[in-house]
């Protein structure tokens, strides 16, 4: 949960480092390659998943200023969106010190592609591990797991097609454990159609959130204004 | 018969205490507005508790006029029975109390026209104490806040209706809510058969359906499925069923649905079986009363 | 021609029997006055003659016609104010008038209805509601009321409850107009003797629920009856000084106080003559005719009542 923000800055592809072996050096390209990518403004669908959160398909806005400014935003309506904390963002991951481990090879999407482990130095730090999918016949990350202390482990996927050219994903799911949610209890008369419960084990821990973005246009450096992101 | 509504009609909207009613509604509404006009935000952070801690909470957008409504109708449905017992109850035992009732009741005409037309008016008076409510609750709240997408608070979730899909509702809402009232009438126009003023059957009124209440939401397995889907008070709360939307597998809602039609059909069902039942028992004993008062 | 019957009628609330066997009847053109205290049953009879109280057993009818079967065509003929004349409080005249007329069934103008209010003194204030009424304009709106539908039976039940002496001088002129000049059969009820005696034609005594004396007014009222009560210091002294005498036989009783004659109403001076001869001191003489005697024998017993008696 904690790092759903940081999947919003551009995990670009990595299209210039091809048959690089070494994960410090593929990690190096990806760094690089978010540089390059300094704001951009999206269209985008935002479909939620959460068990607790009853929530129609929403048309919203995306905001990114580098280096690490992110909003969501639904003129039109109603979004709940989770809150970033910002220590963590990947941004900040791939610009402090850490480790890169190969952890070998699967496959994603029905694409083949490498598994690369991170380890950050600081060992007291939230983030615990993160693991990177890579197709490194596209050069892309496909698939991102960050691990930390608080919320356990959260996935993302990346999917791309019509923004390949821009290296920016068509559609970004997230997925993240949703015990972190206390709901409030005994505000509401509720109606009880008298339709079995759910028991609480359902709704209890391990239960799995996702939320789905699918984008609908892009406009990749053209500036946003700070006050966007207040 | 016509005849007969007509005259139940002037009888009670000539009445000052019809007017209690009306009055008290547009003050309760406007007290509501008004705190969330200027402290809005803190009953949003209310409602969501923790939740706030977790999402990013849009409170600007949350407080529309729609929210207010549906803010106002969790607050004031369960009030209102109160308002409708104050005409309904008194629409024989205060004929009975002032002494018209045997001057009516020896008219020509059946007593059971003159109670079907008496209830008849009270169901008037009823539907139209709710659409004050409406236009009020609704229509005013409107102006006051505009509209957009409404976020309800459940037990177990949070639920967001986005604001095309609401207004049709609250129609359906509102007209569920005059059905549960009619209940209520229907149950203090029974009481007041029995009665030769109208403060028994006002106030055993209110205590039944403050009894009920509390039967119907204490959480106790016992009850559930006992004693609960029987108390009409249970189901008079369906009309908040038309904002529970059904969700796809995923667990995204779906606009333009009802999560459980078949349970606000069936509550509908049993409300309207106590009203038959409230009004049948009503004219039978009206019937064999005699009028001594 | 009976305009009413009614036959062998009881009414049994729980365990109290409020009306027992009554039968009596009413005929076209009667003042049928109706004589109980309170509480003999009298308002039970009359809310069993219109449709308020359900008879335990006994049948009435009227016009003819079975009053449980023809409930509706007897009712829309029948005007009452029964006990208080009770009305909306918050409409006014006119409205209280206009309601209770079109629920008679009988079509009523503006015009007659403003008419009606004329004839009982209330044109002036028939916009003005009812609660700032006095008690004499409201008794008379209920009887506009109870006779905007030109009924043919006319129930008045304890009419001058609660009037002032000019209320009851006005309604016992209405109820004779009613009578004499539209021809009105009424029933009206009392517990006060010379008010029905004054108006009514017939009467009907009742008590405990049970039919005590039934009777044209003129017979029940014989002078040749009359009683006489002469109050005296020594009753019994007063007997034995009017033994020797041919009064001796009209006397009825003695009591601590009195002694009881019954005779002709025109023998009472001869009376009071031979008993100053006699030297007994009179301190009063009270003549009563026969009705009144028995209406208060009957009541002698209860309490409320006992201004005559010792």
């Amino acid at each position: 949960m904690k790092t759903f923000f940081s999947f919003l800055f551009p995990l670009v592809l990595l299209t210039t480092v091809a048959g690089a072996q070494d994960p410090s050096a593929l990690m190096k390209q990806i760094r690089d390659r978010m540089e390059k990518i300094s704001d951009y403004e999206a269209g985008a669908r935002f479909k939620t998943e959460i068990s607790f959160l009853k929530v129609p398909d929403a048309l919203v806005k995306i905001y990114y200023k580098k280096p690490d400014k992110i909003k969501i935003k639904n003129e039109n309506g109603i979004s709940l969106v989770p809150k970033e904390t910002g220590s963590i963002s990947l941004y900040s991951l791939v610009n402090s010190p850490y480790q890169a481990l190969d952890a070998g090879t699967g496959t994603i999407q029905g694409v083949p592609v490498r598994i690369i482990k991170l380890l950050p130095s600081d060992e007291n730090g939230e983030l615990v591990l993160a693991t990177l999918y890579i197709d490194t016949r596209r050069m892309l990350v496909l698939k991102a797991k960050t691990t930390t202390r608080e919320s356990g482990t959260d996935e993302v996927e990346l999917f791309y097609g019509k923004f390949l050219q821009t290296g920016l994903p068509d559609k970004i799911i997230f997925s993240f454990n949703t015990q972190d949610f206390k709901l409030p209890k005994g505000v509401t008369f509720d109606y009880d159609d008298g339709s079995e419960k759910k028991k609480p084990a359902e709704t209890g821990k391990n239960q799995r959130g996702k939320i789905e973005i699918t984008f609908l246009d892009y406009s990749i450096n053209k500036g946003i204004s700070d006050s966007v992101f207040k | 018969m016509w005849q007969l509504l007509q005259i139940e009609l002037l009888k009670i909207f000539r009445k000052p205490r019809t007017y209690i009613s009306f009055g008290a509604i547009a003050l309760m509404v406007i007290i509501i507005q008004v705190a969330l006009k200027f402290d809005g935000r803190s009953y949003i952070e209310f409602i969501v508790g923790s939740l706030k801690d977790s999402l990013e909470i849009p409170y600007a957008h949350i407080l529309n006029g729609y929210f207010v409504c549906f803010i106002i109708l969790n607050l004031l449905l369960i009030h209102i029975p109160l308002l409708i017992a104050l005409v309904a109850g008194d629409s024989i035992a205060g004929e009975a109390n002032m002494g018209t009732l045997r001057l009516l009741a020896s008219k020509p005409v059946s007593r059971t026209g003159l109670m079907l037309a008496k209830f008849m008016a009270t169901v008037i008076y009823t539907a139209l104490l709710l659409a004050w409510l409406a236009f009020i609750a609704l229509l005013l709240s409107v102006l006051i806040f505009g509209t957009n997408d409404i976020l309800i608070a459940r037990n177990d979730s949070l639920e967001i209706i986005r604001s095309n899909d609401v207004l049709w509702r609250y129609l359906a809402a509102f007209a569920f809510a005059t059905l549960a009232l009619t209940t209520v009438a229907a149950l203090a126009f029974l009481l007041s058969v029995f009665a030769e003023n109208s403060i028994g059957p006002i106030v055993s009124t209110i205590s039944i359906v403050i009894v009920f209440t509390i039967l119907s939401e204490m959480q106790i397995p016992l009850y559930d499925r006992t004693v609960k889907p029987f108390l009409f008070t249970s189901h008079m709360l369906a009309w908040k069923g038309l904002f529970y939307c059904q969700v796809d597998a995923g667990g995204t809602a779906i606009p333009g649905t009802i999560e459980n039609i078949h349970a606000i059909a069936k509550s509908s069902g049993i409300l309207i079986l106590y009203i038959i039942s409230f009004v049948s028992a009503a004219i039978f004993v009206f019937n064999r009363k005699d009028i001594l008062s | 021609m009976a305009l009413v019957t009614v036959s062998r009628l009881t009414k049994k609330f729980r365990t109290h029997v409020a009306v027992d066997d009554l039968s009596f009847s009413v005929n076209e053109g009667d003042v049928y006055g109706f004589l109980g205290q309170n509480g003999a049953g009298k308002s039970t009879t009359i809310r069993m003659l219109l449709t308020l109280v359900t008879p335990t057993a006994g049948h009435i009818e009227i016009f003819g016609l079975d009053l449980k079967k023809e409930r509706k065509k007897i009712l829309s003929q029948v005007g009452a104010v029964i006990e208080k004349p009770d009305l909306y409080k918050y409409l006014s005249a006119y409205e209280n008038l206009s309601l209770f007329a079109r629920m008679s069934g009988t079509k009523i103008g503006k015009k007659e209805l403003f008419a009606q209010l004329d004839m009982v003194g209330l044109g002036d204030r028939r916009d003005d509601k009812v609660k700032t009424f006095s008690q004499g304009m409201k008794q008379r709106l209920g009887i506009a009321v109870s006779l905007i539908h030109n009924p043919r039976l006319i129930i008045l039940d304890e009419p001058t409850n609660g009037l002032d002496p000019q209320g009851i001088a006005d309604m016992r002129n209405l109820i004779l107009h009613l009578s004499r000049h539209l021809h009105k059969t009424i029933i009206v009820s009392s517990h006060l003797l010379y008010e029905i005696e004054q108006v009514s034609t017939r009467m009907l005594i009742i008590d405990e629920g049970k039919k005590m004396v039934e009777g044209s007014v003129a017979t029940l009222m014989d002078p040749s009856k009359t009683l006489v009560e002469a109050e005296v210091p020594d009753p019994g002294k007063a007997a034995n000084l009017l033994e020797p005498t041919s009064w001796f036989q009209y006397l009825q009783k003695t009591t601590n106080h009195t002694l009881v004659f019954q005779l002709p109403k025109e023998l009472i001076p001869d009376l009071n003559r031979e008993l100053v001869q006699l030297q007994i001191d009179v301190l009063s003489l009270q003549a009563k005719n026969s009705l009144e005697a028995y209406f208060l024998s009957l009541t002698r017993t209860k309490q409320h009542v006992a201004a005559f008696t010792d």
